[in-house]
């Protein structure tokens, strides 16, 4: 029926993933359950990552770039690229982490609800993986070119990764928002 | 002496399994699972029959026996699904609807096979039509973990060491089928031996895992979390909207 080393795949697959199975249900045992605190703290953590935005618009400025290198100070123009790449690469990396938290936190307690859309919710993680791909593609970038000189590069590559949000509109549309006027301290256990 | 111990070491854990499960009632909450059980004892007692009064009869009697219990095996399919999913009901939807249409293809994949090799001999056809169920039962359950390790269900650690038994000895024995039907391996000892050896390992883990009740984790009220799912997927929508909108902002040259 299939061949032999898609079998063999097949069946390591099979215990590889069961194993994994067993240890997270016995690492979830310790870890507290999901709350909607632990919900607001990623949400918070997101908020501050944008708050500053007007700070991280300055680590892709050009203007800035072009001021220390009129300055012809090499030394300078070395830690300038240097520390905004460093800050760059930080912000982006931290962002990476907060988005994964949230769509973490998401499919822990999307399972519980009575009636959610397969086709959603498949779109929803096929849209996150595209998310993952192409952010790592732009921490690629910046870490090989810069944060000057792949950015036409990298807004290219966001723009794409920025679609993958448009699914929780759809979403939204089906909910009864009565219910969302009621909210929980707790939402699991 | 070795196939022996083997043997009647299997036939003792089934029997461990069946009594621990009478006693501490797990009986009645997997009940497919513990007829699957049954039907193995019951094979495995045919086979040892067969072997020790009539061994003329052992062979012809091997694969049908064996078939017999890959069928009875899809009732732990079944027993994994029903119970994992349980409080799960938004999972358990789309892992139904996956599995049917998976189920389906392979079903059809695996007929077209058999029709295909219409000339082969009764065993030898039920040989293939044993190994083809036990390869679709192997896609059923890697769909079927995918979606509890994407969604992070939680279960009791009796149904967790269940769920790790039987993915341990299906996956093992999809590896050892698939060797099994290479030429020139179809009569080696190592791989007459290695099937029952790992299901004695999954034997042994389910003996550990059924054999005193373990607590189920707390669920919460359907209701609430409908509420709560709503009120999460609102919160997620703004949030990734303004991540997006913030990303593409702050990266525009």
């Amino acid at each position: 029926m299939i061949g032999l080393f898609p079998a063999i795949l097949l069946g390591a697959l099979i215990v590889a993933l069961g194993f994994y199975f067993l240890v997270q249900g016995l690492g979830r045992r310790q870890k507290p359950a999901v709350t909607i605190d632990e919900y607001s703290r990623a949400r918070e953590a997101l908020d501050a990552v944008f708050v500053q935005t007007s700070a991280i618009e300055r680590i892709f400025s050009v203007e800035d770039f072009k001021f220390i290198a009129r300055a012809g100070k090499d030394d300078a123009r070395r830690l300038f690229l240097h520390e905004r790449k460093r800050l760059a690469l930080l912000w982006l990396r931290n962002t990476q982490k907060q988005v994964a938290q949230l769509m973490d936190l998401h499919l822990r307690l999307a399972n519980y609800a009575l009636d959610p859309n397969p086709g959603f919710e498949l779109e929803l993680n096929a849209k996150y993986g595209a998310f993952v791909v192409l952010s790592n593609i732009v921490l690629l970038l910046l870490w090989a070119a810069g944060p000057f000189k792949a950015t036409r590069t990298i807004a290219y590559t966001i723009r794409a990764a920025g679609n993958f949000c448009t699914v929780f509109s759809l979403r939204l549309e089906r909910i009864n928002p009565t219910r969302l006027s009621a909210g929980r301290e707790s939402l699991v256990h | 002496m070795d196939t022996n111990l083997i043997w009647w070491s299997g036939v003792a854990l089934d029997v461990a399994i069946l009594l621990r499960g009478g006693w501490t009632g797990l009986f009645r909450k997997y009940p497919l699972f513990y007829v699957y059980i049954c039907c193995v004892v019951v094979k495995e007692v045919i086979g040892m029959l067969a072997y020790e009064l009539a061994p003329g009869l052992y062979a012809p009697l091997y694969w049908p026996t064996e078939l017999a219990t890959v069928l009875a095996s899809y009732a732990v399919i079944i027993e994994i699904f029903r119970q994992v999913l349980k409080h799960n009901p938004g999972a358990a939807r789309l892992a139904q609807n996956l599995l049917l249409l998976l189920f389906a293809f392979m079903l059809v994949y695996a007929s077209s096979d058999i029709l295909r090799a219409g000339s082969l001999s009764l065993p030898r056809a039920i040989v293939e039509l044993a190994r083809d169920l036990r390869y679709v039962e192997g896609a059923l359950l890697l769909i079927m973990l995918s979606l509890f390790v994407r969604y992070r269900i939680s279960v009791s650690s009796n149904l967790s060491g269940l769920v790790f038994g039987y993915t341990f000895w299906v996956g093992i024995n999809i590896i050892t089928l698939a060797l099994w039907f290479l030429p020139g391996n179809e009569l080696s000892v190592r791989l007459r031996t290695l099937l029952p050896l790992s299901y004695n390992v999954a034997l042994f883990i389910w003996c550990l895992a059924l054999w005193a009740v373990q607590p189920d984790p707390v669920q919460p009220h359907d209701n609430e979390v409908e509420r709560d799912y709503g009120l999460l997927a609102a919160k997620t929508d703004a949030i990734l909207a303004r991540v997006s909108k913030g990303f593409v902002r702050t990266m525009r040259p």
